[in-house]
């Protein structure tokens, strides 16, 4: 993955014109030039640095920074500040720290927030072999359980009336990514609602999926990067 | 007046431009006393946007009710004064007698229930709010009696008006 962000981005690196000053920055001690304007987050990623995220998305203008989970220090005039990768422009002469024990603590912090409220059920879950959760949890080495926070998954119903894929709630993340390919497509059938630990993603006046006019792209299901919206099994009936 | 011919009118008086929608949802509100499924679905019409994010932020704002409000709305405060006199096992109180959550109406239309931050009465917290009549120092103790009394007044009004 973090190869193909590589070729992706090089590509980009010769289109641009080079009337604009690249700006330089270093990444944990290494110098490194980026496009101006790009976020710290790919910039790191295209050069071998790995911050864990989930909510990050290429392309977007305003990114979403729900997960916290690239959380990084960053140092420019002396200011040292935590900021999200994702959504932090790359600067002339900024550094940045990606593995500090600080950040360890905080992106840690995170996880365990993430992990609190969601049905932990690998075994049983369609994503296990691609969930974004068990990746991030075991390149740092992190539990799947939350060791410091209480467990507090709610009792949400889950929507298996689309013929294709079924909506989980409680597997769900919040990271706003279905939402944003649902829109870029020009449907936005998905939002948020409600407010705080309250927050669920769903439709309009929460009404089923098979209502929607729905083009079963599946892109929802694609982007998502947990158990939270997945295909169906073949054959599969709509109850389930 | 038809609710969508009303809310029609209503949208009339703004610019479908996006700075707008809240004020709008506001003034639809206020005239008819919640945002029903329809009203949302035609102001999202109106402003050119998805419903689902019309729906997103009803449900955020605390200000927005989706259901009818009860012919007695309960306000029980929970500004900061109400809220350390216990304003929040009043609000229980009121849920637990009624059997509603907070910002339902019960199933006979008469109660709804809402929590609201400070009318200005903080000397007399825990205050709740019904019909335009402060009730004063409130206890959860005094929940049942205040909601047999409303309903009483329901009962006598009905009988009154039917007998001329």
């Amino acid at each position: 993955m973090v190869n193909g962000f590589l070729n992706q981005s090089r590509e980009k690196l010769e289109v641009v014109d080079q009337e604009t000053p690249m700006p330089s920055l270093i990444i944990d001690g290494k110098e490194i030039t980026a496009d101006p304007g790009e976020k710290l987050l790919w910039v790191a990623l295209r050069t071998g640095f790995y911050i864990p995220h989930l909510c990050a998305m290429k392309g977007i203008e305003l990114p979403f920074g729900g997960c916290r989970l690239c959380l990084v220090e960053v140092d420019i005039g002396g200011r040292r500040e935590v900021v999200p990768a994702c959504s932090e422009p790359v600067r002339e002469q900024m550094k940045v720290y990606t593995n500090t024990e600080k950040i360890a603590r905080l992106r840690r912090t995170a996880f365990e927030l993430i992990m609190s409220d969601h049905h932990i059920d690998c075994k049983n879950c369609a994503k296990r072999k691609t969930c974004e959760l068990i990746k991030i949890s075991s390149s740092l080495k992190w539990s799947l359980r939350p060791k410091k926070l209480r467990s507090l998954v709610r009792d949400l119903p889950i929507d298996s009336s689309h013929p294709l894929f079924t909506f989980d709630p409680m597997k769900c993340v919040k990271c706003s990514k279905c939402i944003l390919v649902c829109q870029r497509l020009g449907h936005s059938f998905l939002d948020f609602a409600y407010r705080g630990f309250e927050m669920i993603l769903t439709t309009f006046d929460h009404q089923p999926l098979s209502s929607l006019s729905c083009e079963s792209c599946s892109e929802c299901v694609n982007v998502c990067p947990t158990g939270a919206l997945f295909h169906k099994k073949p054959g599969e009936s709509e109850d389930g | 007046m038809e609710e969508s011919k009303q809310i029609e009118e209503i949208l009339k008086g703004f610019q479908p431009e996006r700075e707008n929608l809240l004020p709008a949802l506001q003034a639809i509100q206020e005239h008819l006393g919640y945002l029903s499924r329809g009203a949302m679905e035609q102001v999202a019409h109106f402003f050119h946007l998805p419903p689902s994010e019309i729906f997103s932020i009803v449900t955020f704002y605390n200000q927005f009710r989706r259901t009818p409000p009860g012919r007695h709305p309960v306000h029980v405060c929970l500004g900061t004064a109400c809220y350390l006199m216990g304003g929040d096992l009043v609000l229980d109180a009121f849920s637990r007698e009624l059997q509603i959550k907070k910002g339902d109406t019960t199933e006979d239309g008469a109660f709804s229930l809402e929590s609201t931050a400070c009318f200005g009465c903080c000397n007399v917290a825990p205050v709740v709010k019904i019909n335009d009549q402060i009730y004063p120092k409130m206890t959860s103790g005094k929940v049942e009696e205040v909601i047999i009394n409303l309903r009483d007044k329901d009962k006598t009004d009905k009988n009154n008006h039917d007998e001329p």
